[in-house]
């Protein structure tokens, strides 16, 4: 089995390098054979990869601990479900499922495009092969999966204890789904730029793959969150760790990508600045890559060091710089000019969104590698955390919140007064009324007063936007209120399901913003029997619960709780200490979960007769995962094709360049 | 015999006096502190705020003394700074080179702003090329108010 994945690996890595020249020489030479072969190699590819990674499998179920990396990642007695997420444990294993996932998408791209696209797609494979070759030369000769140990040892080190979590099993698959789907709209971007077909097939393709890459993303970014506060025990669940923001800059950067896309499909505008989004996206992912695997900054979530990251440096300035000469190549024919009419109109706030979102990103880009950067230049070391982000960032995130409720009502081409008026002087009272409620509820601090009302403000020109549409429908088509909604949803899914996007974002901050600023915390040491309380919630301590199980030994502290004087149940943080983790305790904690609030409650410290507990009381943290749950549904329904497809200004755009070229 | 790991951490509770019930210094107070401060326990980037480890416990307990002591937070992260080095706070302080890491970011932003506005006069095509100038006469005038008006409504 080692010697069958071995080979498997090599066996892709030269048919994906042949494949990249017989998609570009037969892109070249419009030699379809050539192509078509190219194509074929694509699939096999994903055949070879699929071979060597159910190797890999076979092996850490196999208990093969001669391999050095199953060694590394699993032992006998880990639960068969972690041995099978055991495979992205860690780096050469994550490194092939990566290829894995690449090797599908490039598969999935080719049989989706095999009478579509055909101008571009001979360029697009072969770059989505070269990204293949790529990773499958570092699998072959940098970290290589089935790569043997010096000795046998009886038992591997088993799974880091603290990636033994169900989140674990999904959100790296999730996050590497959204990751490295992005690899495909940047074939299709540098595809268009090396064929020179800048019609409008790049735009559709481009931008369904993003919505894609970014509903994966979205998805995979969250559950990473919700992992952080389930295992590590901290009460939070974002801590703007280099990893994490890895993960945030790539969904920063494809959320621009999104909004402006729309106006190269409505109005033929900002051509050349998609294709730079779409470059710096898919250099961010490597970025992210690089961070996680070469040990250059410190994270909680990083794999160890490795001699893997001048590979990923190289890898990233040859596609940029790629990409960039052929934008600049083609620059002239990217051009459009004239379509901008005013300040106030749709087409600026896209422009402002685009602004904020690349500023946010270049921030988290900035503060991830600043304590680097510092090192460097003074000697010394130094954190950039959360406070530098929060405070940098609060604004920025602001002012975009307000956008998200202005740019979808705000007129194309010059708003009136009259218009601006009758869209936005319900939701500006609405918000201003949100604000008093805010300051008579106690709220005094700025910011939290700021985002909250705008919150109000922009989810209310949702529902107006909703509510008005609906009553235009009854008008056209008289029915219930209810009937008439549906109706115009599926009628128009990408508004709507962009308006869906959009509340899911409301909903988001305005968790964010009451977690982060209205939630407590203390520390309570107590005997056995003893009560304490924290807000509505008063806890006694029941005395220490203590068992060994085959890989760790567990100590609980259960907790009878009662919520304004009636019970509620039994919560049991406790402390886990892995037989094969060098001793380390590790948090599990114990959390109830309402729509209104959590109690978080974490096992601090401990003798036979008291506990230390950590007790944390976050409200409105079940808004986030909602809201994100609304995104991501709302980023599928956009996928979902029209009946009627109305595709006016895409056509008028053929049309022109159609008469442009003749 | 294996002796049990938390034996260690036993050993190290016991070794924690706590401080009395009924300190001068609110819990905010403290908060304010260990939100700037990095847990010494060695997890990359943990706020003590955010830690939940035997070692977060004894900072902020540290951290409640000396402002029971009438230590000023900064004086505090001094204390701290002197001990582990500036790598202990949360984010640099303004000064020296980390000057730049504070301000660069908003440079950026407003570099951002001004290509905006390069953008949108470029795209907004100020050679007057395709402007329709509509002519005089009252029947092109009425269409015009008219599909002036249509187009306002339009969108919205």
């Amino acid at each position: 089995m080692i010697e069958l994945g071995r080979h498997s690996l090599i066996a892709a890595l030269l048919l994906c390098g042949y494949g990249i020249l017989a998609a570009f020489w037969g892109g070249y030479r419009k030699h379809l054979p050539l192509v078509r072969s190219s194509e074929n190699a694509t699939i096999a590819t994903l055949g070879l990869c699929l071979v060597s990674s159910c190797c890999l499998w076979g092996l850490i179920f196999q208990n093969q601990f001669q391999v050095r990396y199953v060694a590394l990642v699993s032992s006998r007695n880990q639960p068969a479900i972690y041995k099978f997420a055991s495979l992205w444990g860690s780096q050469s294993g994550s490194l092939l499922f990566w290829t894995l996932i690449l090797a599908a998408f490039s598969a999935i791209f080719v049989f989706q495009n095999r009478t579509r696209n055909r101008s571009l797609m001979p360029y697009a494979n072969g770059i989505l092969l070269a990204s293949c070759f790529f990773f499958l030369l570092l699998l072959n000769f940098v970290a290589p999966p089935f790569a043997l140990g010096s000795s046998v040892p009886s038992d591997g080190a088993g799974l880091n204890p603290l990636l033994q979590n169900p989140y674990m099993i999904i959100h790296p698959p999730s996050l590497y789904l959204g990751l490295i789907c992005l690899n495909v709209p940047f074939a299709i971007a540098l595809g268009a730029l090396f064929s020179g077909d800048l019609s409008t097939a790049w735009v559709t393709a481009t931008r369904k793959w993003g919505v894609v890459a970014w509903c994966f993303l979205t998805f995979g970014v969250t559950l990473g969150g919700m992992w952080a506060y389930e295992e590590l025990g901290w009460g939070g669940y974002w801590a703007w760790d280099p990893v994490e923001n890895a993960s945030f800059m790539p969904w920063l950067i494809a959320t621009a990508f999104l909004h402006s896309i729309m106006i190269t499909e409505k109005k033929g505008m900002l051509k050349a600045w998609n294709f730079i989004l779409i470059i710096l996206a898919f250099e961010l992912t490597l970025f992210g890559t690089f961070l996680t695997r070469s040990g250059v900054i410190e994270s909680v979530h990083s794999f160890a060091l490795s001699n893997i990251g001048p590979f990923f440096v190289a890898w990233m300035v040859i596609t940029t710089l790629m990409g960039l000469y052929l934008v600049t190549y083609r620059s002239a024919e990217l051009q459009r000019k004239g379509e901008m009419r005013s300040f106030l109109s749709r087409e600026f706030t896209f422009l402002l969104n685009n602004w904020l979102f690349v500023s946010i990103c270049f921030t988290i880009f900035w503060g991830s590698i600043f304590p680097v950067l510092s090192e460097w230049v003074t000697g010394e070391k130094i954190t950039v955390g959360p406070p530098f982000f929060n405070q940098v960032t609060a604004p920025l995130w602001l002012a975009l919140l307000i956008l998200t409720g202005v740019c979808p009502l705000i007129a194309w081409r010059k708003a009136t007064f009259k218009n601006f008026k009758r869209n936005f002087i319900f939701p500006i009272v609405g918000g201003l009324g949100g604000a008093s409620i805010c300051l008579i509820l106690g709220v005094r601090e700025l910011l939290p007063l700021m985002l909250l009302s705008s919150a109000g403000f922009v989810g209310l020109t949702i529902f107006f936007e909703f509510y008005k549409g609906a009553q235009a429908r009854q008008a056209i088509r008289p029915s219930a209120f209810v009937p008439a909604v549906i109706d115009l949803v599926t009628m128009n899914k990408r508004r709507y399901g962009g308006f869906a996007i959009h509340a899911g974002v409301v909903l988001v901050f305005v968790g964010i913003t009451v977690s982060s600023f209205f939630g407590v915390d203390r520390f309570f040491t107590v005997q056995n029997n003893e009560s304490f309380s924290l807000g509505p919630y008063s806890m006694v301590y029941r005395g220490l619960s203590k068992r060994q199980d085959p890989e760790k030994d567990v100590v609980g502290a259960p907790l009878e709780v009662s919520r304004n004087g009636e019970i509620i149940g039994t919560l049991l943080p406790e402390k886990h200490v892995h037989h094969t983790a060098q001793g380390q305790p590790q948090s599990e904690v114990a959390i109830r979960s309402t729509l209104q609030d959590d109690l978080y409650i974490v096992l601090s410290t401990w003798t036979e007769d008291s506990a230390t507990f950590h007790v944390y009381l976050n409200p409105l943290v079940m808004l986030i995962w909602i809201g994100v749950a609304i995104m991501v549904l709302g980023g599928l329904f956009v996928l979902i094709p029209d009946q009627k497809k109305a595709r006016a200004p895409l056509r008028r755009l053929e049309k022109e360049e159609a008469d442009a070229n003749a | 015999m294996r002796t049990p790991k938390h034996i260690f951490l036993l050993l190290l509770v016991g070794s924690v006096e706590f401080l009395p019930a009924e300190s001068a210094v609110e819990w905010e107070d403290v908060l304010s502190v260990t939100e700037n401060i990095v847990c010494t326990c060695g997890c990359p980037t943990t706020l003590v705020s955010a830690c939940s480890c035997h070692r977060a416990e004894e900072m902020n307990r540290e951290v409640e003394t000396l402002l029971t002591e009438g230590s000023t937070n900064r004086e505090i992260y001094d204390h701290y700074v002197a001990q582990f080095g500036l790598e202990v706070l949360g984010a640099p302080r303004m000064e020296g080179f980390n000057i730049v890491g504070w301000f660069f970011p908003f440079l950026v932003l407003a570099l951002g702003g001004c290509g905006v506005i390069v953008g949108y006069r470029y795209l907004k095509g100020d050679d007057g090329a395709n402007v329709v100038t509509p002519t005089t006469s009252p029947i092109n005038e009425k269409y015009h108010s008219e599909i002036q008006r249509e187009i306002a409504d339009l969108d919205t």
